[in-house]
């Protein structure tokens, strides 16, 4: 999270200054930069720190069930269906992988539950254990729930992409709304600075940064958004 | 007023609440308008909070069946995707009673309301009703059509044709609302642009408000 409270503190820093320029007014100025430094670290960072921990994980348990699955269908062994599927963990899995070395296959399994806190993970359990009782062919019995993670797997990864793309809009537009209050700034100064001593002018003006709050505010909402169900996410 | 309270309690909110929260609102914006009149002293004050008043409480009020739409729609994608785990349950020997009961432990909230509700109609009915019943509760035909085609599991005993049928149908509703899901959180992404145009819009009455008092002022210098 370092890098996005750095770009965090960055943008506001940017804004504020915007603001200084903009109102000629030091407070405003002072309000604007507290107002959107607040803003990220009271609400958006814990949203944001959320949506990038969910989305790792989803991602994580995907690669970790069909990794698991085939290996477990190939080589018909649990302990070696579990090295295969942790091979190269990354961040907060491997940490996890380290701290449960010494556990036998099935307790792994059953641990990792509360890392992946999904429901598609506890179906998977779910049919662990009746191949385990039953055996018979695990991928097809798992054929639903392999064709399940990729349909989500899939949806998470357009939905990312599109993501992007709408924050680059997004940036794009309201830098463009920056501009425009800067060229009035700067190429008319002087009219600007006649401008300035209305009150109303300088009501709308914090007003236009209200409306960038808000909007940034629904913005993020919107994007820790995942596209699958929020209830499978915290099934238990 | 009645129409009003119905829908607001249909989501599980309280009403009294709802519009002392309302009274609160409305209360606080006449606040600050009397405020920013006593200290800027102009009567475009008074319009302008008087619009902020009439369009806060027209958003307020006619949320609910927004609200209400939202949640329907979470339902049923909640459902929908607990669908490969029924199928799972079913491919794998349980009997859709079983797999009903044990969808239970995947869910929570009103969709487990409504499950526990359809288990506990067919202990005492083992017509096709609760099932028609539970399909009517998503106001969708496919739900429908795919708790008929489960209803024909029971009856005919897991006969092929009907599993055959429910794989097509699930396949076709599962990938409907993924790509319905995929789509909302786009759609709604793309409604953001608007708000860059709102501000574009404040500054362009920023520099009417601004030219006009700058013209007001060197006038009243004359």
């Amino acid at each position: 999270m370092k890098k996005y409270d750095l770009g965090a503190i960055s943008i506001s820093a940017v804004i504020g200054l915007i603001a200084f320029l903009t109102s000629n007014n030091i407070f405003i100025c002072l309000g604007v930069l507290l107002v959107f430094a607040l803003y990220y670290f009271l609400l958006a960072r814990k949203k944001l720190k959320i949506y990038f921990t969910k989305k790792y994980k989803v991602h994580c348990c995907y690669n970790f069930i069909n990794s698991y699955l085939i290996s477990l269908s190939v080589k018909g062994s649990m302990d070696e269906a579990f090295v295969s599927a942790t091979r190269n963990p990354k961040d907060s899995f491997e940490s996890v992988l380290s701290g449960i070395s010494d556990m036998n296959p099935k307790e792994k399994l059953d641990y990792l539950k509360s890392y992946f806190e999904f429901g598609m993970y506890k179906m998977f359990l779910d049919l662990i254990e009746l191949h385990e009782e039953q055996g018979g062919n695990i991928l097809k019995m798992s054929e639903s729930l392999i064709n399940e993670t990729r349909r989500i797997e899939e949806a998470m990864i357009e939905s990312e992409s599109n993501s992007i793309k709408k924050i680059t809009e997004f940036i794009i537009l309201w830098s463009l709304a920056f501009v425009v209050l800067l060229f009035m700034r700067f190429a008319l100064a002087n009219f600007y600075m006649n401008m300035l001593s209305s009150t109303i002018f300088i009501i709308l003006l914090v007003v236009f940064y209200l409306i960038v709050l808000l909007s940034t505010h629904l913005f993020i909402n919107k994007v820790v958004v995942l596209p699958i169900s929020d209830e499978k996410l915290n099934y238990e | 007023m009645n129409k009003l309270k119905k829908s607001i309690e249909s989501i599980g909110l309280n009403f009294k609440n709802q519009i002392l929260i309302l009274i609160i609102l409305d209360i606080a914006l006449i606040g600050v308008g009397i405020v920013l009149y006593l200290f800027i002293n102009n009567p475009i004050i008074i319009a302008f909070i008087t619009f902020v008043i009439v369009l806060v409480n027209y958003l307020y009020l006619s949320r609910y069946k927004t609200i209400k739409k939202t949640n329907d729609k979470k339902v049923l994608f909640e459902f929908v995707s607990l669908l490969p785990f029924f199928k799972t349950f079913i491919e794998n020997g349980y009997t859709i009673y079983q797999s009903l009961t044990e969808l239970c432990l995947f869910t929570g909230g009103e969709l487990l309301t409504r499950l526990q509700q359809l288990i506990n109609d067919i202990d005492e009915d083992k017509s096709i009703t609760p099932f028609i019943n539970f399909s009517k509760t998503f106001n969708y035909l496919q739900i429908e059509q795919l708790m008929i085609c489960v209803y024909q599991m029971i009856d005919e005993g897991g006969n092929e044709n009907h599993i055959y049928q429910f794989q097509i149908i699930f396949d076709k509703l599962r990938e409907t609302t993924v790509k319905l899901s995929v789509e909302n959180k786009n759609n709604s992404l793309a409604n953001m642009s608007i708000f860059p145009l709102i501000g574009s819009a404040v500054l362009i009455v920023m520099i009417t408000f601004g030219i006009i008092s700058v013209i007001g002022a060197s006038l009243n210098g004359i």
